[in-house]
């Protein structure tokens, strides 16, 4: 059964809510088919396949409550029983939560899709099972210090197709390429850890376009150097850190990205994620300096976060958050958007069927600037230069970050000394992003997957960013 | 703002295993065409993929289900439960509140071709709530059972208002080692990451910081943890594990020492040992967790600790080194400071710094106080006391 044979499903399901007196229904089929081969040190764990189709219905019902629910039971009784069931729920919580409205967009009738060359479901199982033995060999050849490799090779394809009471009429297809490598590094009683994550939208020619044999080689590389030269040198008079493009896309993801969800602003997820330490009022607050760029676009070729109309029907754009250390716009959904009084910026994500759609990031990063990595280095004076990282974490609302560097020099007059061991930087936002004084000209992106919502959501995403010097900042050892 | 959910969903989860060959799949449309499609599909790919290390599919064992269960779950009255929840919450200090009830019921049947064909229906009744005030303070409640009937949202409800008024009076203090109490919710977290490194699959990745330490003391012999496959009030429970093996009690450390891995049948195979019940076909895996009650009263501990934080709650638990259990977390809601026994204040932008080995070894006391803990940041269910860590490292924010 292919998607297109359950596209009368979401008929049938905002008919019955529209006709039970519904403000908005929106209906969304949402499949999702992959295939994942696990190598531990080069041998196959049993190979995994996934297919998941399902319905997801969203009502705002006559009595201003916001319901949802799915079913993956795909006949005409089933998709009946889960709009009258949401129908009765919404009167059973009229009262206890109120939304007076959905911010007007223009509906959408649009079918689009990601570009493949080598379509996800051409490869073969050999071919799948050669690529992954043939990256993880890039790992092994690496060196005896690599002790231990946990190798993912994921493939999937996402397809959607959303309907509205308005009008909105949308299909998709975005096919994925997910390559994670948990890596293990033992010298002299020592040992060290690195996860590795690369992600795209595309088939299967993004194991090119994204580097992975050669990046799977480097982090390999880099990690037996650290684990063989890395020594805990004093670094604690130094005020200058320079972050790599992996940890300054971690920043923008945790401390901007996060923070400028919408719903989290009003407190949608309080008792999980946490709230923000912006506030309904904050456009246009100043919380960094005129170098502090931070920007979330969907559409950006080949990311791992790429969708050009998002979960609601609108059609997507980039977002400039942090413009020249400004709040200068939230990551909205057409829920958020109306209490806010502005139009959605596309931002609604839901992760399966059985998932809400909700305001979300897509690709996340600090803007580049204009410095070559050398004049940063240059302009540091005595600083730590941090390239990569395990520990990082942020407080609920995102103001207490810690990022704990694993890939880690000294830097003095220019040029990278020694390799420091573990160095943290842990500093608050209010402090980062007024300490960015110059940004490099290049931009690098790392994926990810973002948590969040109840039930959880794992979305892809991509966080990016340039080198990036900051200033006033210290830095100690774990 | 309210948001109400409901979900029906199907899954069959498919297993085929021939001459050493094995593959795994699932599929959500469970019509005799899906099923036959993904029968295909995984029976095509048998001939591809290598083979690899394995152990036959288990023999029928004895089934008993503990007949903790309430199959009326979905009909009870939420918008009640939310609205004690926070009438509590709101009466004990807080002025305001968020939380999710979740109430869910599960069917489970299996079917292998060794003989194995059991069914187990279990249900989950869960409460959040988190209460605010004065802009920063907050403070955690949960409950949680398999029925909606030993819900306690008033308690909950009440626990997070009370937390939430603690904490709006904040003090600083300074970097450094601290005694910390260790609430229920806290050492939930911690104990799950026990559960996980238990794992026989996560030995073999080297993601273990218990790698090596069979029979070896990894705690003071207060400490015990056992995985229970059925406990009541337990919501993760299990009558057979995914490859029809009774699930049973078993304790993981025992009087400080670390006694098992937990196995399915193939990584019993690779490690020389038995299946313990606990499969996951990939990645065996904790069912219900419990740490045994201490000798020791909350207040007892409150004294003994000195000067202490009592920590109530905490997000984001990261790992710089999985091999090595290196890891920071940050406390929220309230972070209370003592003193002699006395709650002084309530701190606040602090991180628990420090690895799971510290933790465990570090261990004082453990309370005969228990609640039942499983939330957003712990996945596994686990019966907590409160406990107290010695010279644990607090860090702050520049």
């Amino acid at each position: 059964m292919g998607i297109d044979d359950t596209y009368y499903l979401a008929e049938i399901a905002v008919d019955l809510a529209q006709k039970a007196g519904a403000r908005y229904v929106e209906a969304r089929l949402q499949r999702l088919v992959g295939r994942t081969v696990t190598l531990r040190n080069g041998v196959p764990d049993p190979l995994d396949f996934y297919d998941s189709l399902g319905l997801g219905i969203r009502i705002l019902t006559h009595d201003n409550v916001l319901v949802f629910g799915s079913t993956n039971k795909l006949s005409r009784e089933s998709v009946e029983d889960l709009v009258d069931s949401l129908s009765s729920a919404g009167g059973t919580f009229r009262g206890l939560g109120r939304l007076d409205g959905l911010s007007r967009e223009d509906p959408a009738i649009a079918s689009w899709s990601v570009d493949e060359r080598r379509r996800i479901e051409d490869m073969s199982l050999d071919g799948i099972l050669a690529e992954a033995h043939m990256l993880d060999g890039t790992i092994s050849d690496v060196g005896s210090q690599l002790v231990n490799r946990w190798f993912t090779l994921g493939s999937s394809v996402e397809e959607k197709y959303i309907l509205t009471s308005e009008g909105t009429r949308i299909t998709s297809r975005v096919p994925r390429i997910l390559v994670l490598a948990m890596l293990t590094a033992h010298e002299n009683g020592r040992v060290m850890q690195r996860f590795v994550e690369i992600g795209g939208s595309g088939g299967w020619e993004l194991l090119e376009v994204l580097g992975v044999e050669d990046e799977l080689r480097v982090e390999a590389l880099d990690l037996v150097e650290v684990v063989k030269k890395a020594v805990g040198e004093d670094v604690s008079d130094i005020d200058s850190v320079i972050v790599g493009p992996e940890i300054s896309g971690i920043m923008a993801h945790e401390s901007i990205g996060h923070p400028f969800e919408a719903d989290r602003i009003l407190g949608r997820e309080a008792a999980q994620a946490g709230e923000s330490y912006l506030s309904r009022n904050s456009l246009g607050m100043e919380m960094g300096n005129d170098e502090a760029h931070v920007s979330d676009d969907p559409t950006i070729p080949h990311s791992y976060g790429f969708y050009l109309f998002d979960d609601e029907g609108v059609r997507a754009r980039k977002k400039r958050l942090l413009l020249a250390g400004r709040v200068n716009e939230l990551l909205h959904d057409r829920e958020t958007a109306y209490v806010f009084g502005v139009g959605s910026n596309a931002s609604s994500r839901a992760s399966s069927y059985d998932r809400e759609p909700i305001p979300r990031m897509s690709n996340t990063f600090v803007e580049p600037g204009d410095y070559r990595l050398e004049e940063i280095l240059e302009e540091a004076g005595r600083a730590v230069l941090m390239e990569s990282y395990m520990e990082w974490n942020i407080d609920d609302k995102r103001m207490n970050q810690r990022y704990v560097g694993l890939k880690a020099y000294l830097v003095e007059n220019g040029e990278r000394r020694g390799m420091v061991l573990n160095p943290v930087l842990e500093v608050t936002s209010d402090k980062l992003w007024p300490s960015v004084v110059a940004r490099g000209r290049e931009l690098e992106f790392s994926a990810g997957t973002c948590g969040k919502g109840e039930p959880m959501q794992g979305v892809p995403v991509w966080m990016g960013g340039p080198y990036m010097l900051l200033r006033g900042v210290k830095v100690r050892r774990r | 703002m309210a948001i109400v959910e409901r979900s029906d969903d199907e899954l069959v989860e498919l297993y085929m295993m021939r001459s050493g060959r094995r593959v795994l799949g699932s599929t959500s449309n469970t019509s005799i065409d899906g099923l036959r499609s993904l029968v295909d599909t995984l029976d095509s790919s048998l001939s591809v993929v290598p083979e690899s290390s394995h152990a036959p599919l288990p023999s029928p064992g004895a089934y008993k289900h503990n007949g903790d269960v309430d199959e009326g779950i979905l009909h009870v009255d939420a918008r009640g439960i939310v609205e004690e929840a926070i009438n509590s919450s709101l009466s004990s200090g807080a002025s305001r509140a968020a939380g999710v009830l979740k109430l869910g019921l599960l069917n489970i049947r299996i079917r292998t071709s060794s003989g194995v064909s059991s069914e187990d229906v279990r249900s989950y009744a869960l409460l959040n709530v988190r209460s605010f005030r004065d802009g920063d303070a907050s403070g955690q409640g949960l409950t949680l059972s398999t029925t909606p009937r030993r819900l306690r949202p008033d308690i909950a409800g009440s626990t997070a208002g009370e937390y939430a008024e603690r904490a709006s009076k904040n003090c600083e203090i300074d970097e450094g080692r601290y005694n910390l109490i260790l609430s229920p919710v806290v050492v939930a977290d911690i104990i799950q990451y026990v559960g996980w490194a238990s794992s026989a699959y996560t030995v073999s990745t080297g993601f273990s910081f218990l790698e090596g330490m069979l029979d070896r003391s990894i705690a003071p012999e207060s400490l015990t943890i056992i995985d229970h496959g059925q406990i009541v009030d337990g919501v993760g429970s299990r009558m057979f594990d995914d490859e029809g093996v009774p699930t049973r009690s078993k304790s993981i450390v025992e009087r400080g020492s670390l006694k098992t891995y937990l196995h399915n049948s193939s990584t019993a195979k690779e490690f020389g040992s038995s299946t313990t019940g606990n499969a996951g076909l990939i990645e065996p895996r904790a069912w219900n967790l419990e740490v045994p009650p201490g000798d020791s009263r909350l207040e007892e501990i409150l004294r003994e600790a000195g000067r202490g934080i009592m920590v109530t709650s905490n997000w984001y638990t990261r790992f710089q080194n999985f091999r090595t259990g290196e890891y920071s977390t940050l406390p929220r809601d309230a972070a209370l400071v003592v003193e002699d026994g006395d709650v002084v204040c309530s701190t606040r932008g602090i991180r628990i710094s420090s690895s799971i080995p510290h933790d465990l070894s570090s261990i004082r006391l453990i309370s005969k106080e228990r609640m039942w803990v499983k939330w957003w940041e712990v996945e596994t269910p686990v019966l907590a006391p409160y406990i107290l860590v010695e010279d644990v490292i607090i860090t702050k924010p520049w």
